[in-house]
This record gives C-alpha cells, structure tokens and sequence, in this order.
C-alpha cells in the first residue's frame, strides 16, 4: 500500500502528476493509459456536476487505448 | 504570483443602479478596510450582485428564481434606456504591478461581453482567477454552511480551501471506477456472451473431432492437447490405402485436398452409387451434430428465459407507458434545472404536495429503468444461449428443408434483443425448437436404411475408402473450426482481462487519491483550526464553546461538533448553537481559511453579515478584521469591503472612518429610476447635473438630486462642525432627512448662543436662521415632505439650490494666519 500524499505547496496540477507516477506501482500499463487521457477524465466531473456524456467519451477512449495495449502486446509476442 | 486587491468598481445601469450617463463609482483602499454603508433600499445588494456577476456570471438571487418568471430580464436596469449593463472593475496587484481593469457588459439579450481598458491580453481567464470561494461572501453562504448535510458541507469547505479541484477529480475517479457503470461502458457482459457463444462451438467442434477421428482410426481422442497428432494419425491411417496413397504422402492435414481424393476414386471406380453413400454418410454426420445441442442446458436457458419474461411483465404493469416516462424524464430535468426550485410543489400544476416531487419522480424513472434492465438481460441471456444457437442450426440445415420465409429466427433475434418478447412467442419459439429437433431422428434412422443398403450394394472395400475420406474430411473441418474458435476464444478472454486489469487499477487509483485528497484536507483543516477557534472566541467573546471541524476519514463529509461545550465534550454544534454562534462559526471558518487562502483575489466583500449580531458582537468582528486580518496591520492580512444597512454598524464606520486603517463610504440616491451616488463622488457633479436638468426644463429628473444635494450638503454641514443628532437619526423616516438635519443644526446653534460659545460671526447666525433655513423649509420641506412636489418649478429649485451653498458658507470663515486666505470650515459650533 503506498503512502501517497498530495504536497499542500504543489497546485493542483503538479500533485495530479506526482499522483499519476506514483499509480505507476499499482499498474504502469494503465498509469500511462491514464495519463494519456487525464484531461479527458477531469472533465466528468465539473463543480460538483456529473457529466454522464464525459464519462462514456472517457470510457471509450480508455476501451480504444486497452484494445491498442493489447495489439502492442500480442506484436510483441509474436515477434 | 502577484495577487490582488479591489481599487474601483464602477456600476451603470444594473439592477437597481440606473445612474444612466454617471456610473456610481466606489474607490477602495487596499490598506484600509472599506466600508459601504446604504439605507434599505438604495442599492447595497446592487453593488455584492455586480461582483458577482463580474466573476460568477451569475446572480444567486435570480438563478434561484423560476424560468417562467424570466430571472434573464432583471439583469439590466428597468429604468435605463440604453437597456444595457456595465459593471467595470480595476484590480490592483500586490507586487506593485500596473492596475488591471476589467469591463463587463450585459445587453437586453442577455449576452455578456468583456473586455479590458487597461490592455489585459485574456481579461475572462484573469477573471476566472479571481472565482475563489471567499472572496464574495454573504449571510446565505454563512448560515447555508451550518445547515447544509455533512457531505454538501465537505464540498463546500473544499471549495474554501482552495480544494474543488481535488474534490471534483475524487468524485471523477468514484464514477469512473464505479464497477456497474464500467461493466457497462466497456462492453463487458457483451464480451462475457460472445466468450461462451464461442466455447459453445469449439465444444461442438470438439466433439465432431472425437467421433470422426475414432471412426478414421477406431482409437479414442483422449487428449485434446495431442490435436495436431491425432491429425497426423488420421492422415496416416488413410494414406494406408493404396489408393489414396499418393494423396498422403508426405502431407499434414490441412494440405490434403479431400476433393480431389473424391474425384480419384470416382475415377477408379465411378458409380452413381457410390456418391449416394458418400452423400449419405456426411448427410448423417450433419444429423449427428445436430443431436449434439445439450438439451438439459437448452430446457433450463428456456426456464430462465420465461422467468425474465415474467419478471419484465411485472415490472412492466408497475409503469405507465412511454408517454409518461417521457413525462417523468421532462420533469426530472425541469426538477434538476434551475427552473423550478419548489420540491414540494408540482411543476405543471403548481399545485402544493405532501411528499417531495423529486423522489416521487425518481422512483417512477426507477422503475422505467429496472424495466429496461430486466429487457437488457433478457436480450443478452438469448443471444449467448445454447438454445438460440440450436434453433439456428436446425433451421438451416439442409436436411430438414425448412424454408427462408418459414424461418422464425430473425425476427425473434430482434424482439428478445430489444426485449419485448411476449411470453406467447418465447412458447410458440420452445414449441418451434422441439418440433424441429424430434425431425432429426426419423431422418437420421433413414439415412442410416439408406447407407446400410447402398454399402450392401457396393463393394466393401469402396464403402469402407469412401466413408473414411468423408470422416477424414469432417476431422480437417472440425480440426480448422475448434482451433478457429480457440484463437477467437483467446482474443475475446484477453480484451475481458485487460479490461478487469483496468477495473482493478482505476480502483486502487481512486482510493489512493481519495485517502491523499482527505489528507490534504485534513492538513488544511488543521492549518486553519487555531484560527477560527480563536477568531470565534474574538467574536463571540466566550472561551468555554469550542467549535470543532472533523473531516471523515473515507468519505468527504465535514461535521461540525463543539469539543468544549460549558465542560461537556463533543456535541452536536448544529442542535446547540443559536443562530448568531452558527455563524460566528461559519464566519470564523470562511476568514481563516480566507487568511491561509493563496489564490489571486486579495479581497474579501463581506455583505450584511452581522444581521443575527447584536452590536456588541458586531463590534468585536469588526474590531478582529481591523485589527487583526486588515492588511497591511497584518502583513499577510487581505483586504475587506463591508456592506452594511445597519445603523448601528455606521456609527462604528463613522467613529474608524477618519482613521488610517478606515475608508468609509456612505451611498445616497433613489434607485432604481433616479442615480445613486458616493458621498465623495462630488457635490458638485450633482449641482451640475441638477443645473443641467432644470435649464432643459426636466424637473421630475431634477428633483431626487436636488435632494441628494440637499442631504449631502446638510450632513456635511454636521459632519465638519460636528454637530450632534440624536440617536436614532439614522433611522429615522429618510425622506424627512433633510428636515432632520436642519432641525439638528438649529438646535445646536440655539443650545451654543444660549451657552454664549457660538463661533459663528452675526450675521452668519442671522443668515442662517432668518434667511437660508426658511427658505429651504419654505421651497423644499414643506412641498418634498408632505408628497407636494407638484409645484416645483426651475426657477424655485435652482433657490433652493443657492439657498443650501449659502446656508454651508455660513459655517466657514477666512482663515488669514495663512497665505493666501483660505475658506475653512469652523472646527465645531465653539471653535475655529
């Protein structure tokens, strides 16, 4: 279990990209799928407001990039 | 990062400020705190809600209101005939950079336009800067932040604290982990049906393989991970035959052309015969594999499938159509717009309700979609059963000749797909499969006649050649559909993985951020937590209520208790407190997280927040802002602005206004149709405009500034001299103020001359008393009073005017120990 904690002298983007490298350790193939499409995810939730329309445009951007990874992965065995 | 302060603010033709062609125009200090004092009625909430709409965008009082009532109508003045709103605002930097100034403009239509006098490249993205939670704060924010729930609270404090962003980005990662909604997303399930669709056929392909190659070879297929030796033990066994001999040779499976081995022993032997039992025999294997559909799994899929039929129906009978789900949709959106607020009221009726609308709505739309739910699972359940595939394959398999247009898959597939599948059809479509299925039997035992008698007929070694390279060909098919369906079972098991693996990341993700973001705030609450306690014991003056702010641990909730409560421990603050210690507490809160704030206002507008006070507490607030938050007393201190109506409250403002660390300003006018102007906005722009007003002979215009003048004159006549008022003068009926003020000036000049201690020279005093007084009591009073203004005309206003510099002049003297002589005003009604 990390011990990650977000540094209160960082503004809110660089402790989103400290948060994004330290997800490394969980799964750093889906770190970088995350990080790929973090912009399109904040965008599911806007002040307080839930965006259902930005959920499924980020879950289909997350299914494309899976499917891709998976493609990547499959050339790599077959090489 | 320079942050900044508020220097101006500007405001023509909004709400209720008119002052059309004279904008009223406030100046702020930075190094003081401001304070605006306005009578009922005269514009205070005018001048928070164009700040509000420079950096919401919005006025919280109109988004509040229905759509039917227009709220978009009552942005711009009513009065102004341009129809148009400015608001301009000018923000001074904090490193000593160059002054920003923003403009913001609303026309009729409601569109909103700004722009920058003073040269700012993005004046929208600046004034995004300045959307800070605390910078605009008012008695509705103070007492919504005791009572809202816990968790509305914790978003509201995150906002506070500069923390909405963390919020906003816990709540995203919640949704997008949220196992339902991914499943659903990603296609999940529909993976899951097209994984066992796919096992379904490699079994079947699996079980042709067994039999064909124990025909080939008369040994059992024991071992399915031996494949590609059973295949080469097939082709072994038929290149045996000397005949086929040439064919094998040498050759795997998959390159051996059975047609071609057909065709050769057609010509060995030729025979119509011999291609009848060559017919007969795939004929049979067709028949047999038809037989192969598990009729246990089939019968308890068709079970299962009746069930959700009935469940659906049921579910069903519980809503009212689709004209009325697409009511209940409508007035879901009208409820969760701002158009209509009243949830205890019906949006098309308008009539009152015992139960909230919202939750009635909410669970109709609930069972619409539990409805839908129950119709999706049905149609997905079909579309991977063993039974659809069954119906399938006996409806087109040649043997059973059944016809395209008697065919009853197609359509089926779309009414379980879309769910509407009647219970009638599921029975008809059972009834549909057994009928099929019982044909198989009789045709399978007189192929078999068939076969047997043709083998009779022809030459065993030619029954046995041609059987086998029928099984032999039925072993390759099988053999390419089982490793066919593996590699597509493969492909479709590693995207459902893949996507599992991404469930389980982006749930650890999301609570590892949720864990850090609580802590941060958490930090934040403690960062904060000796302020406000100690600016609530400043302002409430009490030591033993100590109010407590407890983040939850895994949710976002904010609770408020009181640790210390007269020696009892940990108790409900929202049950204890009165309304004036709520919001001493919200307002403790909001100052010392606006303290500890690092955003880009410098400023805090704090409009009638000391409503529930009584005028002790709103001395110690205001003593804590002046002597402790104002800056620059306190380095890091940020700037105030207090709007305020409250009499009481301008005596305070008028003791600190002549200080250093105090700007006072006092807005006079008549909104909404007449101007309202700063006290130092120049009596002589309003003498000016009367001038103007009466040469063009508007004298309805004219009249509410010649009252202001009168007023502003007459109160700066008491203000320089300091002639004393009673207590209640401020409150007393505005529109005799101008009487008040005179009968407070004759007073004082009678108690002084009867004193013997009047300054003032004798013809001042008979000026004043005999000549200016009456006149203005005489033109103005006894007329503007009492409703007669009627008869008003240029010639008697432009007196009055005259009469009121006349009247100020007789409390001034030339002071020659200066040179040149300067006018002064006396110091008071005994002294130079």
């Amino acid at each position: 279990m990390s011990d990650f904690t977000f540094d209160e002298g960082k503004r809110f983007p660089e402790n989103c990209a400290d948060f994004l490298e330290s997800v490394k350790d969980i799964d750093p193939d889906m770190a970088e799928i995350l990080k790929a499409n973090w912009d399109t995810l904040l965008a599911v939730v806007r002040e307080g407001e839930r965006d259902t329309k930005a959920r499924t445009t980020f879950n289909e951007a997350i299914a494309a990039a899976l499917d891709d990874l998976l493609t990547q992965e499959t050339d790599e065995e077959g090489e | 990062m320079p942050r900044y302060f508020l220097k101006r603010l500007k405001i023509e033709g909004f709400r209720g400020v008119n002052n059309q062609g004279n904008p009223l125009d406030i100046s702020f200090k930075s190094d003081a705190v401001n304070s605006v004092f306005v009578v009922n009625g005269i514009g205070k909430s005018s001048i928070f809600e164009s700040l509000c709409y420079v950096i919401h965008g919005t006025i919280p009082k109109l988004d509040d209101l229905k759509a039917h009532e227009r709220p978009q109508d009552y942005y711009c003045n009513r009065f102004h005939s341009g129809n148009k709103a400015l608001i301009e605002i000018e923000l001074e930097p904090d490193d000593g950079g160059a002054v920003v100034s923003i403009k913001v403009e609303r026309d009729g239509s409601g569109t909103r336009t700004i722009s920058s006098p003073s040269g700012h490249s993005d004046p929208e993205s600046f004034l995004d800067t300045l959307n800070e939670a605390f910078a605009l704060l008012d008695y509705r924010t103070f007492s919504r932040f005791i009572e809202e729930s816990p968790l509305e609270r914790g978003r509201t404090f995150s906002a506070l604290l500069g923390l909405s962003k963390y919020s906003d980005c816990r709540q995203t990662l919640q949704v997008v982990s949220d196992t339902r909604t991914t499943n659903t997303d990603l296609e999940m399930k529909v993976l899951a049906t097209q994984i066992a669709g796919t096992q379904r056929s490699t079994q079947q392909s699996l079980a042709a393989l067994r039999t064909n190659f124990e025909k080939v070879t008369g040994k059992p297929l024991e071992d399915v991970d031996k494949l590609d030796q059973y295949a080469a033990d097939v082709s072994q066994a038929l290149g045996k035959v000397e005949l086929l001999n040439e064919h094998f040779d040498g050759k795997d499976l998959d390159d051996i052309d059975f047609d071609a081995i057909k065709e050769a022993i057609k010509t060995a032997e030729g025979g119509e015969k011999r291609k009848e039992l060559e017919t007969a025999v795939a004929d049979i294997s067709a028949l047999e594999a038809l037989g192969t559909h598990d009729a246990t799994a089939i019968g308890q899929e068709q079970e299962k499938i009746k069930k959700l039929i009935t469940e659906r129906d049921a579910l069903l009978a519980a809503t009212r159509g689709d004209l009325f789900e697409k009511l209940y949709s409508a007035a879901q959106d009208v409820m969760e717009s701002d158009a209509w607020s009243d949830d205890a009221q019906c949006p098309l009726c308008e009539s009152k309700l015992q139960k909230s609308i919202s939750t009635h709505i909410r669970h109709q739309l609930t069972q619409y979609a539990d409805t839908a739910a129950k119709a999706k699972e049905l149609g997905e359940l079909w579309e991977g059963t063993a039974w659809r595939q069954c119906l399938s394959d006996h409806e087109l398999a040649k043997l059973l000749g059944i016809e395209p247009k008697d065919r009853i898959l197609a359509r089926l597939d779309t009414q379980m797909k879309s769910g509407e599948v009647s219970e009638a059809e599921a029975a008809a479509t059972i009834a549909r499969t057994s009928a099929l299925s019982k044909l198989v039997p009789d045709l399978l035992e007189k192929l078999q006649e068939k076969k047997k008698k043709l083998e009779a007929e022809l030459p065993s070694s030619l029954v046995q050649l041609t059987e086998q390279v029928e099984y032999g060909r039925q072993f390759k098919d099988a053999l390419a559909g089982y490793k066919r369906g593996q590699s597509e079972e493969s492909k479709q098991q590693a995207k459902l993985d893949i996507r599992e693996r991404w469930k389980t990341f982006i749930s650890k993700a999301s609570s590892r951020f949720a864990t850090a973001e609580a802590a941060l705030s958490k930090v934040k609450i403690n960062g904060i937590d000796a302020e406000y306690k100690s600016m609530y014991k400043d302002i409430m003056q009490v030591g033993d209520v100590v109010p407590d702010l407890q983040r939850a641990d895994d949710k976002e909730d904010l609770n408020v208790e009181l640790s210390d409560f007269h020696g009892q421990r940990k108790l409900s603050a929202r049950a204890l407190l009165s309304e004036s210690y709520r919001n001493a507490l919200a307002i403790s809160v909001f100052l010392a997280a606006a303290m500890k704030h690092s955003g880009a206002p410098r400023f805090v507008v704090l409009d009638d927040v000391t409503s529930s006070f009584d005028a002790g507490h709103q001395f110690y607030l205001m003593e804590l802002i002046r002597i402790k938050l104002q800056h620059p007393q306190n380095a890091d201190g940020l700037q105030f602005i207090i709007l305020s109506h409250d009499g009481l409250l301008e005596k305070y403002f008028d003791t600190n206004g002549g200080s250093t660390n105090w700007h006072h300003n006092k807005l006079q006018g008549s909104p909404p149709m007449g101007d309202i102007l700063h006290q130092a906005q120049g009596a002589d722009r309003l003498k000016a405009r009367v001038t103007t007003l009466l040469s063009a002979g508007q004298i309805s215009e004219a009249e509410p500034i010649v009252r202001q003048y009168l007023e502003y004159k007459l109160q700066q006549i008491i203000r320089k001299v300091n002639i004393p008022v009673p207590l209640d003068f401020a409150i007393k009926d505005t529109s005799k103020m101008v009487k008040n003020c005179l009968d407070a000036i004759k007073e004082a000049l009678d108690l002084h001359q009867r004193a013997n201690t009047l300054v003032l020279d004798a013809q001042q005093v008979q000026d004043v008393l005999n000549t200016h007084v009456p006149t203005i009591v005489a033109n103005w009073v006894s007329h503007y009073a009492t409703g007669g203004s009627s008869s008003f005309s240029a010639p008697v206003l432009n007196g009055v005017i005259n009469s009121i510099d006349a009247l100020s002049d007789c409390f001034r003297y030339d002071d020659t120990s200066a040179s040149p002589t300067v006018r002064r005003w006396y110091r008071s009604l005994s002294q130079r």
